[in-house]
C-alpha cells in the first residue's frame, strides 16, 4: 500500500493512505468526548477544554449509549447568557446528529460535512451503532495535506514506509 | 491589568466571563497565506500551525484581510486537484471580525447570530487583524471554575482592575 508521506512540523503527524484509500477509521480520532443528558452546560464547556474538543457527544444509558446528540462549542457560546450551572446537555444539544460508519470512505465524510454543514462526524460502528471517534474537517485536512505533492516540495517522494493501520480491521 | 492567557491551555486563569475581553481570550496572531497559494499548501499550515481557519491577505502594504479558509472549505475542496487550486477559489470573502477590546458577551453573540467558530479579531485603533478567537477558546472563559476554587490549587485568578 502507498502511503501519504508529508509530516507536518510542530503540527499532527499522518502516515496512513492517501485520500482516495483511506477510510474514516484510518483517520478519525478514536474515542468521543461523551456526557449524559443531564450533565450541566458548565461541565460540557470544561470537557471541551479539557479534551482539547469542539464537539461534546451525548449519549445516555436508557439508549444503550447510542449518542443522539451533539453540543458544540458555538452552542455552548450561545448559551452566555443563561446559568451554565442549571441549563442541561439536553437543552442545548444538537440532536439529529451525523454520523459515519467507520468503514465509509473519506470522500464520502466530506460530502455528508458539506451536505450538513457541519465540520464534526460522529463515527459509529456499522454493527452496534456505538460511538467510536471523531472525524473532523481538519482531520480531512490532515490528509489531504500529506496526500499530494505541493508547490514546496523540492522532491516529490521521499521514501517513507507505509505504516499499518492497527486500529483497521481486515 | 491584561493577563497573557494561551487557550490551548487546561485552565483558564484570566478574568471571568463578565469582565473579560476578546484579548483575554484570543488566540494571539493570524496565520495568513496570499490568494494566489494553493489549497494543498493552506491545507498544510492548518495542520502545522493547528489552526481550524487561515486568513487569506494579499501582502500588499495597506491592504486588508479579505478571506478565511476554514477546514470545512479544505474538505469541500477535496474532489479536485488540491495543488491546482488557489486560496482566493474557495475563501470565505464576507468576514466576520470583532475588535480587540469588545466585551467577550458581544463576541459570543455575534458568533451566535452568524453561526459560525471563529472571529478574526481586529486591533480596534488600525482594524488590523491580531489574532483569531474560537467557540472554544470562549466557552472555556464561560466555563472556567470560579476564582476561588483556582486559588485553592494555588493558580491565581487574574482580576480586572482598570
Amino acid at each position: 500500500m502507498k502511503a501519504a508521506h508529508w509530516i507536518g512540523q510542530g503540527g499532527r503527524v499522518y502516515t496512513g493512505p492517501p485520500f482516495d484509500e483511506a477510510r474514516v477509521d484510518d483517520v478519525m480520532r478514536a474515542g468521543v468526548c461523551a456526557c449524559d443528558s443531564s450533565t450541566s452546560a458548565r461541565d460540557v464547556g470544561r470537557m471541551m477544554s479539557t479534551g482539547k474538543t469542539y464537539s461534546v457527544v451525548v449519549q445516555d444509558v436508557e439508549t444503550g449509549y447510542h449518542p443522539w446528540g451533539m453540543v458544540s462549542a458555538l452552542e455552548v457560546a450561545a448559551a452566555a447568557d443563561s446559568d451554565l450551572d442549571e441549563l442541561r446537555a439536553i437543552d442545548i444539544a444538537t440532536t439529529g446528529i451525523v454520523t459515519v460508519p467507520a468503514n465509509e470512505s473519506l470522500s464520502t465524510a466530506a460530502k455528508l460535512m458539506l451536505e450538513h454543514g457541519i465540520t464534526d462526524l460522529v463515527v459509529v460502528d456499522r454493527d452496534t451503532g456505538e460511538a467510536r471517534g471523531l472525524l473532523s474537517a481538519c482531520d480531512l485536512a490532515a490528509v489531504l495535506a500529506a496526500s499530494q505533492t505541493s508547490s514546496l516540495d523540492s522532491d516529490h517522494a521521499p521514501a517513507a514506509p507505509g505504516v499499518p493501520n492497527p486500529r483497521r480491521s481486515e | 491589568m491584561t493577563a497573557a492567557t494561551d487557550t490551548s491551555q487546561t485552565w483558564y486563569a484570566g478574568p471571568p466571563f463578565d469582565e473579560a475581553r476578546v484579548y483575554d481570550a484570543m488566540r494571539v496572531g493570524v496565520v495568513t497565506c496570499r490568494p494566489e497559494t494553493t489549497v494543498q499548501d493552506v491545507a498544510r499550515m492548518m495542520v502545522s500551525y493547528r489552526m481550524h481557519a487561515i486568513v487569506v491577505q494579499d501582502v500588499q502594504p495597506g491592504s486588508r484581510p479579505w478571506g478565511i479558509i476554514s477546514a470545512l472549505d479544505i474538505a469541500a475542496a477535496s474532489g479536485s486537484d488540491l495543488s491546482e487550486l488557489e486560496a482566493q477559489d474557495i475563501a470565505t470573502t464576507d468576514l466576520v471580525t470583532v475588535p480587540s477590546n469588545e466585551t467577550l458577551r458581544n463576541a459570543a453573540k455575534l458568533m451566535a447570530e452568524h453561526g459560525i467558530t471563529h472571529l478574526i479579531v481586529v486591533e480596534p485603533a488600525t482594524d488590523w487583524p491580531c489574532g483569531v478567537l474560537s467557540a472554544r477558546g470562549l466557552a472555556a472563559v464561560l466555563t472556567a471554575p470560579p476564582a476561588s476554587i483556582l486559588k485553592q490549587y494555588g493558580a491565581a485568578a487574574v482580576s480586572r482592575d482598570d
